[in-house]
Order: structure tokens, then C-alpha cells, then sequence
């Protein structure tokens, strides 16, 4: 798999264009939050009571992380399920096979759908996080939050968010797209179900793409400061640090993997 | 039986006029339906199949309404529609696709059903490949699975929306004369690129541009149009020749090109008139006519 | 007799043979992770009987929802389908239904199997009422969460015609609906969105006091097959504009 990268930006931006563009991405993450504001009206738990309980007891930063951190447990299965049509599309369409007459290779291409579409369809994602980050700053009267906002994100939901978008493209290859995305949403249901510590969990290892090890690594969060559930076990940086070279490791070798495969199936027609 | 269009329009969403006040009569037999890419010939056969809700105006075909739903059902009881982009379900075989759409355009009876699809499938020549599965099939071959679906009913009116392309050359006159054979006694609306096509088998046809019909007769009264607009040309030495025409062909003599134009040379050229054919009649009429896309509403 | 000739057993084999593998290998595939559950469960201390009702209240309803979702949403005969005397609405319902009663006929041998191992625990009220009755609500367990699913997933598919915007919707009201049973339980006008209550609320159901069984289960089921009936024939209406499908196909 060799890069060429005019050739991987080209691909990048395309495939950004094509995701960003879609209504339906849109649509999906607009009746999304309309459901999770209805679902924070519960009194005892409203977002501004869970996040100025939060703020008296704890760092802003801290706080951030927690809320990128729930942001995290949610979203992502509208990331992994929407980005699991991008490469029947092509198939379908039959750009595919437009694309493997030019020149770049199909390696550039690849990489270039993943972070198109991937970042394409955070962008909402991102902005749902952006407007509890807005709350959180008014409540906390620190304007700080906004510029501590954008790191946060990507140290915590980023990794998950590639390794989730890795395997979305990946398995659709060989897997009927519905199919996976069912398979999808059992398997992130298990991920959020990491605070049953009586269950065997893949969130509670360093593969977390929820980001466990990370928010407790980097930021420091556990049982007095989390929100919904408090956390029991601890993480030390180095940890964090690893999960997050593990989740983008094993990004690298799923869309290893998917070239491999492409090729091979190429070479079987 | 016969279809009557009376100022059908229709404005796609987003305020597209693909079609703009198309009158159109179409007696039984063969009738041609040419047009450049975009002129609103799929949208003028999608409404009358019943795919598509006309914006405003009449559609009649033999006694019933095709403005009303009810009206619709009736047609489209003796009506074959070949679409433009044939969709199929790749897994079935064509025998079994032939046999579900038999089912859906309400042949109930399995017998007469399965007989009728090997009767079309021999037709098309496909009986020997039948129960292969449809995605191993060449494009060619699609093209006649879809061919023999419309057929599958005994249409009374067959819509076809360019039936040829992608067929090879002896499959095309062989489906053209097929076309031509069923024309006898029902109406075969065909849409088509290939002015030959139409030529070779069409009675009667109609020009579209921009939503509009712009001629609408029989291939003799095409071609006593264009009458008197087709020369040729000799121009020695290969210079491209200049005037207000459009070349059709251009021919390598050696020593001179000699080139097909349609439009009106220079007085000082060496224009010897030529006999037109139906494709320099189409030339014409794109030439004599304004712009080339469908009118988009100022919103 | 146009219903009978509708739904003519020709008509059903294709029917079934355009279909069948989807409709088969999702609940296959659901067996795998529910047995490795079950396993992992029984060495710890949550029992396996909460693990088999959840896959019958929870996973079998969004396979049911992901399936009709994908069906409806896309079809590779749509424009030839339209110039069809028989219409594309019936073959739409028809597919509907089909997927519907397969995922109910899983569940009701499930549930049943469920019941016959002794592994579904009743309320203890539940003794009193007459057996037919009892039969009925055990079946409201799965049939309310897989209408309700089943008919959104319907209209989310005619309205964002996109087999993966679909899914992901599904996914995630699904999710939210786990993870804040607390909050929904706890609100009035959100209580009709109880999807799960079953296994996430009344679980072992024979602790459980009338009261709020009523409240939170029986109430719950009713409101959630009253909503799927509308989106029904929300979605019935939806797929009478052809011309949006139409131009759906093309998009994605
Ligand atoms: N679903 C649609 N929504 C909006 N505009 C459309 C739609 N379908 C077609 N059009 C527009 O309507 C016009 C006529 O299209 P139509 O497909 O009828 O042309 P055509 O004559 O069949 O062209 P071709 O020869 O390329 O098949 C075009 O300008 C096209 O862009
Ligand atoms: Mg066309």
C-alpha cells in the first residue's frame, strides 16, 4: 500500500464533500438530538444539574472530558452506522471501478474515504459536543471551555472514532451493509455497557473506542467525578497513551486488511 | 387505440420544466420519439406510464384518463414499459424474473404465465442461458430480459425508452424488426439516439428540445423540410470551410475533403445540393431552435 | 377476490426467495453473541434467563426494524415496478408483513421455549388472570418493541431513503432507550417511549407490585402498538408519492 498524497487530499476532500452534502446525515443527527435533549428533561437529571453539580466539585477541564466522554457512548453508533454505506455505494454506482482505471492506488483511496467521510459525518457529532460545551461554559462563567473544548474531543472520541470508521468500511467489503450495521449496534451496546463490571467487556480494555482509559488516564476521571456512572477501575497516562496507539494501530490494520481483500478479490473476477 | 396529449407539463421539484406544454397525438403503429440528452423524452414516457404525476394537462390513452388513478390502473393493465435504466434483481434467474413480473402485471393463470415467459424467452434468444442467474449476464443480455418483460402482457401500448443501446448489431435489426412486426396493430412509442433506428422502422415520429415537441409528423414531411438545407461541399487543401452551417461528415479525397453540411454556405463556395437523410432533418431542427436545456424556474 | 390473487403462493415463493437470506442470517447471527452471553453471564452472577428475555425484547425487535428499513428503502425494480398494475405499495406492505411475522413467529418460539423451561418469571398476580389473557401479554413483550420499531423504521426509510441513515436512526433511538430507561421511566411524557421495559425494569417480574406494572409495563405496551399504528399509516401515505421514491433511488 503505497501513498501518494496529492493523490490521498484529492480523495479526502471528495469524499468529505459527498458525506458532508447528504441530508440524510443531517437528518439522522437532528432527530438524534432533539431525543437527547427530551430524554436530559428528567428532573434529578438534567443536563445544567448534572453539569453544575459537576463543576462545583471538580476541574473544567475534567468536566469537558466527562462530557466528551458521554458524548462518546452515544454518537458513534450514528458514526459507524452511516459511514457503513460509503463503500457499498461505490460498488453499486459503479465508481469503483472508474477508480481503479486512474492512476492512484486504491491504498490512497481508501485512506482518503476513510478521513473524508469519516470527518464529514463527526462534524455534526462535533457540534452536538460544541453546544453542551457552550452550556458548560455559561454555567461555569469561563469562556476558557470553548478553545479547551477541541482537544478534548480529539484526544477522547477521535481514536474510537477512526477505529469505528476503519471496521465500518472494512466488514461492509464482505459483509451485507445491514447486516453489519446490526452487528454494529449489538456490539456498541456491549461497549456501553463498560460500568457492569461483571461483564466481560472489550470497553474495559485498552481497545475501549469509548476512550475509558483515556478520560481516566489523561483527565483524570473517576468515581467522585463522573456523571452517569461512577468509574472503579484507574488508568495511569502511559495507559491512555497506548489505548489510543492500540485503537489507531488496529484502525491501520482493518484497512490493511480491506486493501488486501479488495486486491485478492480483484485478482479472483 | 390511440394517445392524446393535450399541454402536458411537468416541473420536477426544485423547479425543473423537463416537460412544457407537449401536444402530441400518437396513432397505432411504430412512433419515433428523437431528442438531444435532457429534452424530457424519459419524463414525457414516465408520465405515461403512470410513473410520474403530470404538473398539469391531459393524457388519454384509448378510452381512459390517465390523469386519474383510475384511469392509470387501467392503462398500465395493457401497457410494457422498458425503462431507460433497467434495475433487476440479480439473483434470480431470467426465467424467474420473467415469471415474478408475469405475476405482478397480474397473470395469475402459472400455465399460460410460464408458457408466455418461454415463448419470449426464445424470442430474445435466450432460452438456452435462462436459468442462469441475471448478474452473470452481459449488458446486452439485460437489455433483451428487458425487452421480453415489456412483452410479457401482450402489451397494447409499448413504451420502450432506448431499447438499443448497448445492443450489438445484428441483435438491434433483429429487435428493431421485432419492434416494427408488433407496430402492426398497437402503439410502440420508442425513444431513441439513433436516428437510423427510426428511419428504418417509424411511420410517424416527434422531435423534442427543452420540454417541447418541435416537430411532430410523418418521416416524409421531415425530410420535405429539410429539403433545399443539405449540401456538399468540396473544399481542396483541408481548410475547414466557413459559414453558417453544421458540418455532418467529412470525407478524406486526397486531394480535397469533401464535406456534408447542413445550413446555408457562402454564396462563393462550390455547394452542390445534396438529398437529406432523416439525420440531417434532426441537425436542422436542432439548428433552427433556441437553447439546449430544459428552462429552470426563477424561484 | 383481488386479496387472494395478491398474495397468490407464486407471488410468496419469489417473495420469500428475494429475501430469505437477510431474513434468515440476522437472527442466525444474533444466536452467536446471545450464547457467548449466556455462557458469560452464568459465571457470573446475572442468570441467564435476563439474557434470553433481553434478545427477545430488545435484539429480535431492532433486527426486525433494520430489516424493514432496508427493504423498504431501496428496491432494484422501482421504476419498472411502478408501471405494474399490481403496485408497488401492496409489494412494499407485502415485504412489511413478511418480515414482521418472521420476526414474531422467531420470537413467539422463543418466548414460548422461554416459558416452557420455566426461565420467564410472571408477576405473581399474573396467577389470577385467566390463561388466554396471560398468553396474550407474555406475547406484548416482544410485539410491542417490534411494531413500534418496525414502524419507525418504515417511515425513517421513506423519509431519509438511505438504507444507512436508516440503520444508524434505528441504532440509535435504540441505544438512548437503554441507556436512559432511568430518565424515560422517570417522566411522564417520555414514559410512552419505554421500549424495554421487560428486562431493563421489571426484572425478575415477580417481585414486581401491580401498580407499577401497570404503570410502567402494561400502559407502556399499549402506548408504544398506539404509536406504531400511526407511523404505519404515516409510512402507508409516504409510500404513495412515488415520485419521491423515484427520485430516492438515485440518492444515497
Ligand atoms: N427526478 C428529477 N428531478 C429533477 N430534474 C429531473 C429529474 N429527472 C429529470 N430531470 C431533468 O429533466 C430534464 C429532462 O430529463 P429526461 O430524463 O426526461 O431527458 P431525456 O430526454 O430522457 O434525456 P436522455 O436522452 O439523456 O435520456 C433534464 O433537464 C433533467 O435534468
Ligand atoms: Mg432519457
Amino acid at each position: 500500500m503505497t501513498l501518494q498524497l496529492p493523490a490521498l487530499w484529492g480523495a479526502l476532500r471528495y469524499e468529505f464533500r459527498m458525506q458532508i452534502r447528504r441530508p440524510t446525515v443531517w437528518i439522522t443527527f437532528a432527530l438524534f438530538t432533539l431525543l437527547m435533549i427530551a430524554l436530559f428533561q428528567h428532573p434529578a437529571t438534567t443536563f445544567e444539574e448534572t453539569y453544575t453539580r459537576l463543576l462545583k466539585q471538580e476541574s473544567l477541564q475534567k468536566v469537558l472530558a466527562d462530557w466528551a466522554f458521554n458524548i462518546n457512548n452515544y454518537l458513534p453508533i450514528c458514526v459507524g452506522a452511516l459511514l457503513a454505506g460509503r463503500l457499498p455505494r461505490d460498488r453499486r454506482t459503479r465508481v469503483d471501478e472508474l477508480f481503479t482505471t486512474m492512476p492512484t492506488t486504491r491504498g490512497t483511496r481508501l485512506w482518503g474515504k476513510l478521513f473524508g467521510a469519516m470527518l464529514a459525518t463527526t462534524v455534526p457529532m462535533f457540534l452536538i459536543y460544541l453546544g453542551g460545551v457552550c452550556f458548560i461554559a455559561s454555567y461555569a462563567h469561563n469562556l476558557l471551555a470553548i478553545p479547551l473544548a477541541f482537544p478534548t474531543f480529539i484526544v477522547v472520541a477521535l481514536p474510537g472514532l477512526i477505529f469505528i470508521s476503519a471496521f465500518s468500511l472494512a466488514c461492509t467489503a464482505f459483509l451485507w451493509s445491514p447486516l453489519y450495521q446490526f452487528l454494529f449496534i449489538c456490539y456498541w451496546y456491549w461497549n456501553t455497557l463498560w460500568f457492569h463490571t461483571d461483564l466481560v467487556s472489550l470497553s474495559r480494555t485498552l481497545l475501549s473506542p469509548i476512550g475509558l482509559y483515556t478520560v481516566m488516564g489523561i483527565y483524570g476521571l473517576n468515581e467522585s467525578s463522573s456523571g452517569q456512572h461512577p468509574i472503579h477501575i484507574t488508568g495511569t497516562p502511559l495507559q491512555a497513551i497506548a489505548s489510543i496507539l492500540l485503537l489507531i494501530a488496529t484502525a491501520v490494520v482493518a484497512m490493511l486488511a480491506l486493501d488486501g481483500y479488495l486486491n485478492w478479490r480483484q485478482a479472483q473476477q | 387505440m390511440q394517445v392524446t396529449i393535450r399541454d402536458l407539463t411537468k416541473v420536477y421539484r426544485g423547479g425543473v420544466r423537463a416537460a412544457n406544454g407537449i401536444n402530441l397525438t400518437i396513432p397505432t403503429g411504430m412512433f419515433g420519439l428523437l431528442g438531444p440528452n435532457g429534452a424530457g423524452k424519459t419524463t414525457l414516457m414516465r408520465m405515461l406510464a403512470g410513473i410520474l404525476r403530470p404538473t398539469s394537462g391531459s393524457i388519454q390513452v384509448g378510452g381512459y384518463d390517465g390523469t386519474t388513478e383510475a384511469g392509470r390502473r387501467q392503462i398500465k393493465k395493457t401497457l410494457g414499459y422498458l425503462p431507460q435504466e433497467l434495475g433487476m434483481y440479480p439473483d434470480l434467474s431470467a426465467r424467474e424474473f420473467l415469471d415474478y413480473v408475469g405475476i405482478l402485471k397480474g397473470m395469475d393463470d402459472r400455465k399460460q404465465r410460464q408458457q408466455r415467459v418461454e415463448e419470449l424467452l426464445r424470442m430474445v434468444a435466450l432460452s438456452e442461458v435462462a436459468g442462469r442467474k441475471l448478474k452473470t449476464y452481459s449488458g446486452g443480455m439485460k437489455r433483451r430480459v428487458g425487452i421480453a418483460q415489456a412483452l410479457l402482457n401482450d402489451p397494447k401500448l409499448l413504451i420502450v425508452d432506448e431499447p438499443t443501446a448497448g445492443l450489438d448489431p445484428e441483435e438491434r435489426i433483429r429487435f428493431r424488426n421485432l419492434l416494427s412486426e408488433l407496430g402492426g396493430d398497437r402503439i410502440v412509442l420508442l425513444s431513441t439516439h439513433i436516428v437510423e433506428d427510426i428511419a428504418q422502422t417509424c411511420q410517424n415520429l416527434a422531435v423534442m428540445k427543452a420540454g417541447r415537441v418541435i416537430f411532430q409528423g410523418t418521416v416524409t414531411e421531415m425530410l420535405q423540410e429539410t429539403r433545399g438545407k443539405v449540401w456538399t461541399l468540396a473544399v481542396p487543401g483541408g481548410a475547414k470551410p466557413e459559414g453558417n452551417f453544421t458540418v455532418v461528415s467529412m470525407l478524406n479525397m486526397g486531394a480535397s475533403v469533401q464535406y456534408r453540411v447542413v445550413g446555408e454556405p457562402l454564396p462563393g463556395q462550390q455547394a452542390t445540393p445534396a438529398e437529406p437523410s432523416l439525420e440531417d432533418g434532426y441537425v436542422w431542427l436542432m439548428r433552427e431552435q433556441g437553447p439546449n436545456s430544459a428552462h429552470v424556474l426563477a424561484s | 377476490m383481488p386479496f387472494v390473487s395478491f398474495v397468490s403462493l407464486d407471488r410468496l415463493r419469489y417473495e420469500v426467495k428475494l429475501a430469505w437470506k437477510p431474513l434468515v442470517l440476522m437472527p442466525l447471527l444474533l444466536t452467536a453473541p446471545i450464547t457467548l452471553l449466556v455462557i458469560i453471564e452464568h459465571f457470573t452472577r446475572e442468570s441467564p434467563a435476563h439474557v434470553l428475555l433481553g434478545a427477545i425484547e430488545m435484539l429480535l425487535p431492532i433486527a426486525g426494524g433494520v430489516l424493514v428499513a432496508t427493504t423498504i428503502a431501496q428496491d432494484a425494480m422501482l421504476e419498472l415496478h411502478l408501471s405494474f398494475p399490481r403496485t408497488y405499495q401492496r409489494t412494499g406492505m407485502l415485504r412489511l408483513l413478511m418480515i414482521l411475522i418472521w420476526i414474531a413467529l422467531l420470537s413467539w418460539l422463543a418466548i414460548s421455549g422461554d416459558a416452557l423451561f420455566g426461565q420467564l418469571a410472571l408477576p405473581t398476580f399474573a396467577d389470577t388472570i385467566s390463561p388466554i389473557v396471560r398468553f396474550l401479554l407474555i406475547q406484548l413483550i416482544w410485539l410491542a418493541p417490534l411494531m413500534w420499531l418496525g414502524s419507525v423504521g418504515f417511515c425513517v426509510a421513506l423519509l431519509v431513503k438511505s438504507r444507512s441513515a436508516g440503520g444508524a436512526l434505528l441504532g440509535g433511538v435504540w441505544l438512548l432507550d437503554i441507556l436512559f430507561v432511568g430518565n424515560i421511566a422517570g417522566t411522564t411524557w417520555l414514559r410512552p417511549l419505554l421500549l424495554f421495559p421487560t428486562t431493563l425494569l421489571i426484572f425478575p417480574a415477580n417481585l414486581v407490585s401491580r401498580s407499577y406494572f401497570e404503570t410502567y409495563w402494561l400502559t407502556t405496551r399499549f402506548e408504544l402498538l398506539a404509536m406504531a399504528l400511526v407511523f404505519f399509516i404515516i409510512g402507508r401515505l409516504l409510500l404513495q408519492n412515488t415520485e419521491s421514491l423515484l427520485k430516492g433511488a438515485t440518492e444515497e
